[in-house]
């Protein structure tokens, strides 16, 4: 198993949505066609309505923090060089509340935060809240992929 | 709801927890079984029902267990309810013995662990939680809980000192019981300095995962009676799963829905009970059962723990009285077993060293399985002594 040398990659066929939404830069979640719930995490119905009509569309990433810890112990490997660990509990302003790793300039309850999904080393995308504005990732360089550099003509 | 009249639990039965085992979930479930009937003196096939809760008995299950057992029961349940299991198993196995479906019932809740089972448990523990919890530091049940945890301390202005008190009583009450994994005093000291696991959760706030089984029997009373068993009886209880959905963070639970009718059924209220057994995986867990079932307002449990003593001795409100998991360990879905077997205990058994005296009535209370944010599940029951 290498799943201690990487973070946790096990995820449902429709996370395969959220990848790609994060590998184009866009905050795509799912949003149910007949009563408009925006709905996280992902499943194959809308949990108000029952419809399975869904469709995967940019909503707004902007939300405020909940509540938050600094994670110090884990069951991977591949987190124990990187406590504390900051994550926190988000609520988005389109509706659902989500799990992220959170900027270490917004540890307070009630920051107002941008929601960004990214690839962690997994190859799986996660999501980072951070001041709108501000890099997503700054605090979490040794957490998401290095991304591959392309040149701009 | 109809009472649960004419039902008996007895012979509550706790297998020695041990840090990590070798031995199988299948064997922890047995071994309480057998113990069970020694103290019944019933034989094997007596028994004609088996409820079990455990996470590590897969890929088997309950089925699995009547082979290994060689026993040929017609009622099966496997509840998977983690925390909450205990409650549940009496509640469901007290029905099936009214409606005559089945004649005794025994209640298992066990597992074992090795090095990799907690691990192994939570990676795959829901889809839920597998997309979208636990790849965040991979820090399973205790990166949930500590948010959980500083929004009750903000909503309520609950203090660390707060949780360290109901801590620290449990140990008494682990001390006095003589059958903790954690054996040793704790003090306020020793509690606010241990090393930060989850901020604001510490070393003393999150329990040991071990291997352990607890179980009890249900049956008639007539059944106890010709046995010469000592039994509590069920006075009312109640489940209720995924209640308050619409909480961003969770602060109350599902036993907020159902305690009245509890109270009304049992005819007695909070300050009847001579002992409360909680759900404890992590102390504020504990004190919004508190406040969920009665025992102080919604939002009070800070101020009920720094005026009320809480060890099974100190002639307040004595709480999870053999030092629940937070001193025991937490034998995975042997954790939703424990507090119920504790309350059966206490209400059946005379002498113990922890004995709360003059017990006559008692609740237990059970939390369970966090699918994303917040365990879902919540039980509980009052018992009262038999032949009262």
């Amino acid at each position: 198993m290498t799943g201690n040398t990487i973070p946790p990659a096990a995820r449902s066929r429709l996370w395969q949505q959220v990848n790609e939404a994060a590998a184009e830069g866009l905050f795509r979640l799912q949003v149910c066609t007949r009563c408009d719930k925006v709905q996280y995490p992902p499943q194959e119905f809308c949990s108000r309505c029952l419809c399975d009509e869904l469709s995967w569309e940019a909503v707004s990433p902007m939300g405020k923090v909940l509540s938050w810890t600094r994670s110090r112990a884990s069951t991977s490997e591949f987190f124990r060089d990187k406590f504390p660990l900051n994550i926190g509990l988000v609520k988005l302003d389109c509706g659902p509340v989500m799990v992220t790793y959170l900027a270490a300039s917004c540890l307070h309850t009630g920051s107002r935060v941008q929601v960004t999904g990214k690839q962690d080393k997994s190859g799986q995308a996660v999501f980072f809240a951070a001041p709108p504005d501000k890099d997503p990732v700054a605090d979490f360089n040794n957490i998401v992929m290095e991304e591959v550099k392309h040149e701009r003509k | 709801m109809q009472p649960y009249n004419d039902v008996a639990l007895v012979v509550p039965t706790s297998l020695p927890y041990e840090r990590r085992s070798e031995r199988s979930a299948a064997w922890f479930t047995g071994a309480v079984f057998a113990g069970m009937l020694d103290r019944a003196g019933l034989e094997k096939h007596d028994i004609d029902g088996l409820a079990i809760a455990s996470f590590t008995l897969a890929p088997d299950s309950v089925v699995s267990m009547t082979e290994y057992l060689d026993i040929s029961p017609g009622w099966l349940e496997q509840i998977p309810m983690g925390g909450a299991s205990g409650p549940v198993a009496a509640r469901r196995a007290a029905r099936a013995v009214q409606a005559g479906d089945a004649d005794i019932v025994a209640c298992i809740g066990g597992d074992t662990a090795s090095a990799d089972t907690f691990t192994d448990l939570v990676r795959n523990f829901s889809r839920f939680s597998s997309d979208a919890a636990f790849p965040y530091g991979a820090g399973g049940p205790n990166t949930v809980f500590a948010m959980i945890t500083r929004h009750y301390m903000e909503k309520y202005g609950a203090e660390r000192e707060d949780f360290g008190r109901v801590c620290i009583a449990q140990r008494e009450n682990a001390l006095a019981a003589g059958t903790a994994v954690f054996n040793k005093p704790l003090s306020m000291e020793d509690y606010l300095s241990a090393r930060p696991i989850s901020e604001p959760l510490h070393l003393f706030d999150c329990v040991m995962p071990v291997a352990g089984a607890e179980g009890f029997l249900v049956m008639t009373v007539a059944r106890a009676e010709a046995l010469q068993l000592p039994y509590a009886h069920i006075l009312a209880a109640g489940e209720r799963h995924n209640a308050w959905s619409d909480d961003d963070v969770h602060f109350r639970g599902g036993w907020s829905l159902y305690r009245e009718q509890m109270y009304e059924q049992a005819e007695l209220g909070p300050g009847d009970m001579d002992f409360l057994q909680t759900y404890d995986d992590y102390p504020v867990i504990s004190m919004i059962q508190m406040e969920d079932l009665g025992f102080c307002e919604k939002g009070g449990a800070a101020e009920f723990v720094r005026t009320r003593p809480l060890t099974w001795n100190g002639g307040g409100l004595p709480h999870n009285t053999c030092g629940g998991q937070l001193s025991a360990g937490q034998a995975g879905a042997a954790g939703g077993f424990l507090g119920t077997v504790e309350a059966i205990r206490q209400l059946t058994e005379t002498g113990l060293s922890n004995q709360v005296a003059g017990a006559r009535h008692g609740m237990a209370s059970g939390y369970g399985m966090v699918n994303y944010d917040r365990c879902l599940c919540t039980s509980a029951v009052i018992l009262g002594r038999g032949g009262e």
